[in-house]
């Protein structure tokens, strides 16, 4: 399991975390290269996690040799007048918060593909994550900031990063990656995200680049298949649009988010995606999975288990097909990111390949009142660099969760 | 099967069902209207909006559904005898076609885009290397043995014609082709990780689709015999590739004039730059086989009626909820005499104080008297009559505002100014003013379905619940379900897929918007007093000019039509407009008439009847489309 130990932080506990990382990288006098990556997006709360940041990177006194803000935009989404003047005036306020830093930069997700009108989703997300990549040079720091970008976007760019920085996962330099540290910072809010609703499904289901072999190869299209719903509420669209590609006969394993803070949550959840997962596909509630709501390593840890259970059962005819849908919270989904990712890795041989597909919506309705009222959270997943060294105890803390 | 409880939500394309339970479920009436020529080295492509049943038709050719047939033979004659008739089964031998079904929903749209040589051979690298892969996995299903063993006795031989395909391993075994495809194909997913827009100098890429001759050339020794002489390769869904993907599998495959006959199969959204010049691209060596045209046009889809009740009396004959062999024989098609006598007595009434104004009009005097009389016994000819009258009366007086005619009209005039399409009228005016139910019956539920197998599916899927729960609930002495619990029904099952469209369309809000817009505009011209367009409305026209400027339009040069273009072709695609070529006149171009989907028609109110339109405009479409039609205030009927 490459994140056995692993570095995670929630609430005030995350500054506290920055702190001790710049002031252990001014100790030992290496300069900071940063790379920040955030989405151009209506959410208010990427601004706030990047106030927080730049505040405690101004705070450290550390020395900035170069620092980069990406800001990842994207066309097609049909958004009211007023959720695009909130996007305008969040890309305003980001520049200005990040341009006594360093340089900033726009990407603007299907702006570059060219030659063809009738690209697909998958070849345009491609497309961009060569692009951030490009602005991956000699960093040390580089932050996700996934709080404003849609989940294919942050599926796609946070994988490619994890293969650009750790190609060979726990192998060979381990999570230590000559020291270059991958952060992502999700702003959560639950009683806000459940406002947000998302409606008209794309009819083109998009496949996360890279992961999309198990789904489409003909030489696996007899293997026995397992299908991973990660459930959250008000997705019945998209979570019918996937379920109409994943054939019947496949054992489908919904994964719930238990523990919750409403202890009902998962009933809830049942009960929206009955008719879907219980009364077409008759799954037995044996195969339910639950993972905490908040803590995303246990969702990665749970998911990776249960992954590699199957592998192990069905090695007896050949191996089996994995599917992941994450629709659940962005904690939780980058959870199952990161077990898709060591789950790839682990399949070189082409068995039990992984992949994940998404129905994204199309149209987005928010208020802007609550997301101005929101109360986020702030969540941390360090997930390589320096606080795998060993050398590194942030608050004296164990590492391991 | 997960459905069983109940068999009309099971599609049955899907993997799911056993070769033996789709063998028991298909309707082979669609192998009668497989054209002859289909067999024959050319390509052959169907088309349909979702749900036509493309797919059913190419799973029947896949060698484990056409043993099932072969085995069935007992208690599926019918489609033995077709089957046997086109050679494809032998009564001793059981199959003797070798169809090899690849789909398109499979990662070619996902292939690097643009025409540069390395993109296109790629793409012709996976199709190649799949079609070697099925082929050879269809062999095993075909011979029927344990797959490892049964590869490891098959020889491959090639025919002396010399036919090169360099790109295919020619000195293999079938057990190392097999390796040689998945490894191919390996090698590209491979290529597609690396996360770069074109692929290296080093990437699979292939010059032209060979494994199509290969397909033509190979020869299958088993146990020293040739088996499987008879190929068909069958490509589904090629509305998931790119356009340019499209048309050079088509131009390629049609240039290589293979012997192998090729069947592709596709939505109609693959063709939606052509639904408006249809059969456009007919020739010798590619024919094109609308389904929904299979079964006649939609004013004459009796072949259609009786094909769609040979498939719900099948999926009828699963279930033992519900006692009895037919689905159609618990749907009622009568009236009760009460409900007709309590409909008869609110339509007198509703006639006199809508004739209140013409009783001293000696013109109307026999046609009034006449209506008026009730019959001894009342029945749905007498409640037609009233609004017949009704209708008559009013288009008279709207033709004479400015005649002085006092001679009095005859009940001759009557029964010569009446025709179907206006008692079609007073039919659906008798539902829209009285709620009498018109949306009954297995003939209309035919008509609902829009000659479209899932459509027809979901509505009897609908019907059956009643049915089941007429069982549960132990009514047996009415266990028919009655033609208002029936309308009930199908108007819920209309009023979900209306509501579902902005759930199911990338511009489902859109979409929803300008189908109700046009619903609405429909509805205000159908319920008009004199019924100018019996039986009704229920589609709008585009004309040429208008089309052509539609197709002109690009994103850049026009937004807001750019998106009435997508939203119109999705509509199309997705079986909810549905289009009919509409000749030229003296007085009018000609043009596309975009009628609406008939379970939409219940949706509104509206005649299932086709041939009511009215011309309309892409302007008009865009603003439906961006802000919708309300009805107007001056909706006589429904006011009166």
């Amino acid at each position: 399991m490459i994140w056995k130990d692993y570095v995670f932080r929630r609430g005030i506990e995350v500054e506290e975390l920055w702190d001790q990382m710049f002031l252990d990288r001014r100790r030992s006098k290496r300069p900071v290269r940063l790379l920040y990556v955030t989405g151009r997006g209506f959410d208010v709360r990427a601004n706030s996690v990047m106030s927080k940041f730049v505040d405690r990177l101004r705070a450290s006194q550390c020395k900035i040799e170069k620092a980069d803000l990406v800001i990842v935009g994207f066309t097609g989404y049909q958004l009211s007048d007023e959720l695009h003047a909130q996007t305008a005036k969040n890309v305003t306020e980001l520049e200005d918060l990040f341009s006594g830093v360093g340089n900033c930069h726009t990407l603007t997700i299907g702006d570059s593909v060219e030659g063809e009108d009738d690209i697909s989703a998958t070849i345009i997300l491609r497309d961009s994550a060569d692009r951030v990549l490009k602005h991956l040079t000699d960093q040390t720091d580089v932050i996700l900031d996934v709080s404003s970008l849609p989940r294919i976007a942050y599926l796609t760019i946070l994988l490619s990063l994890l293969a650009r920085i750790i190609p060979q996962g726990g192998g060979g330099q381990g999570l230590t990656a000559n020291g270059v540290t991958l952060q992502v910072l999700v702003a959560e809010d639950a009683r806000l995200d459940s406002q947000i609703s998302s409606e008209d499904p794309s009819n083109e289901l998009t496949l996360i680049p890279g992961y999309s072999e198990a789904l489409q190869s003909e030489a696996l299209r007899d293997d026995p298949l397992v299908w991973f719903p990660i459930l959250g509420e008000n997705r019945f669209a998209q979570m019918k649009k996937i379920e109409e590609a994943v054939p019947s006969s496949a054992e489908v394993c919904p994964i719930l988010p238990h523990p919750s803070k409403n202890p009902r949550r998962g009933d809830e959840l049942l009960v929206e995606y009955d008719s879907i997962l219980f009364a077409k596909r008759e799954t037995p509630l044996s195969n339910i999975l639950y993972v905490s709501e908040s803590h995303p390593f246990e969702a990665y840890r749970q998911l990776i288990e249960a992954m590699l259970r199957f592998r192990k059962t069905t090695g007896i005819v050949g191996g089996c097909r994995l599917i992941v849908t994450p629709l659940a919270s962005k904690l939780i989904t980058v959870g199952s990111a990161l077990a898709c990712f060591e789950m790839k890795l682990i399949s070189a041989d082409y068995k039990s390949s992984v992949a994940i597909p998404y129905a994204e919506p199309k149209r987005y309705v928010a208020s802007i009142e609550s997301m101005k009222s929101s109360r986020a959270e702030i969540s941390a997943l360090v997930l390589t660099g320096d606080a795998y060294d060993g050398s590194f105890q942030p608050n004296g803390e164990d590492l391991s969760g | 099967m997960a459905y069983r409880a109940n068999p009309f939500l099971e599609r049955m394309s899907e993997g799911t069902t056993s070769d033996q339970e789709f063998v028991q479920l298909f309707a082979p009436k669609v192998l009668e209207r497989l054209q002859e020529d289909c067999f024959k080295g050319a390509v052959h492509i169907f088309r349909s909006p979702p749900g036509g049943g493309k797919t059913t038709i190419l799973r029947a050719f896949t060698p484990n559904a056409l043993r099932a047939f072969w085995h069935a033979r007992p208690t599926q004659p019918e489609a033995f005898a077709q089957l046997v008739e086109r050679g494809v089964l032998d009564e001793t031998h059981g199959p003797q076609l070798l169809g090899v079904l690849l789909s398109c929903a499979s990662g070619y749209a996902d292939l690097p885009p643009g025409a540069s040589g390395a993109n296109e051979g790629m793409f012709r690298a996976l199709l190649n290397c799949r079609i070697v892969l099925r082929t050879l996995r269809s062999l095993t299903d075909f011979i029927s043995g344990p797959p490892q063993s049964t590869l490891d006795s098959i020889r491959l031989e090639y025919d002396g014609t010399g036919q090169d395909f360099p790109a295919i391993p020619k000195d293999a075994s079938a057990s190392q082709l097999i390796k040689w495809a998945e490894q191919r194909e390996r090698d590209i997913y491979s290529q597609l990780d690396t996360l770069t827009s074109s692929p290296s100098k080093s990437a699979a890429a292939d010059v032209r689709f060979e494994a199509i001759l290969w397909l033509q050339a190979v020869r299958f020794i088993h146990n020293g015999r040739v088996v499987a002489p008879r190929r068909l390769l069958m490509i589904d869904d090629i509305q998931r590739l790119r356009k340019s993907q499209r048309a050079l599998l088509i131009e390629e495959i049609v240039e290589l004039r293979s012997a192998v006959p090729v069947w592709m199969a596709g939505r109609n959204v693959a063709f939606a730059d052509e639904f408006l010049a249809q059969g456009a691209r007919e020739g010798r060596d590619v024919r094109e086989y609308p389904l929904e045209e299979m079964w006649g046009n939609n004013r004459n889809s009796q072949q259609f009626v009786v094909f769609a009740q040979n498939i719900l009396d099948r999926r009828f004959g699963l279930q033992t909820a519900v006692p009895g062999g037919s689905f159609g024989q618990y749907l009622a098609e009568n009236f009760s005499s009460v409900e007709l006598e309590r409909a008869y007595a609110e339509a007198q009434a509703k006639f006199r104080s809508e004739m209140q104004r013409h009783r001293g009009n000696v013109r109307y005097s026999e046609w009034l008297s006449r209506a008026e009389n009730a019959p001894p016994v009342v029945n749905v000819d007498t409640l037609l009559d009233l609004y017949t009258a009704r209708i008559l009366i009013a288009r008279d007086e709207a033709n004479r505002q400015f005649s002085l005619q006092l001679i009095p009209l005859s009940s001759e005039d009557f029964e010569e100014r009446d025709s179907s399409a206006t008692k079609g009228a007073a039919e659906i005016f008798l539902n829209h003013e009285l709620k009498l139910p018109y949306y009954f019956g297995i003939e209309r539920l035919c008509t609902m379905s829009t000659n479209n197998v899932e459509e027809l599916l979901s509505l009897a899927a609908a019907l059956y619940e009643g049915m089941k729960a007429k069982q549960i609930l132990r009514r047996q002495a009415e266990p028919q379900l009655l033609p208002r619990e029936q309308e009930k029904r199908l108007k819920d099952a209309a009023s979900r897929k209306r509501e579902f469209i902005p759930r199911s369309h990338t511009e489902g809000t859109r979409a929803q918007r300008l189908l109700d817009s046009i619903g609405t505009f429909c509805r205000e011209r159908t319920f008009q007093p004199n019924a100018p367009y019996a039986p009704g409305v229920t589609g709008v026209r585009l004309s040429h000019s208008e089309i052509a400027k539609l197709q002109r339009v690009t994103k850049t040069t026009d937004p807001l039509l750019s998106t009435v273009k997508q939203v119109l072709f999705e509509c199309v695609a997705e079986n909810l407009l549905v289009t009919r070529d509409s000749s030229a006149s003296s007085a009018r171009e000609g043009g596309t008439v975009f009628y609406l989907n008939r379970t939409l028609c219940a949706h509104f109110g509206l005649p299932l009847q086709y041939g009511g339109w009215q011309e309309s405009a892409i302007q008009t479409f865009a603003e439906w489309m961006e802000t919708g039609l309300q009805p107007s205030r001056n909706f006589r009927l429904e006011v009166s």
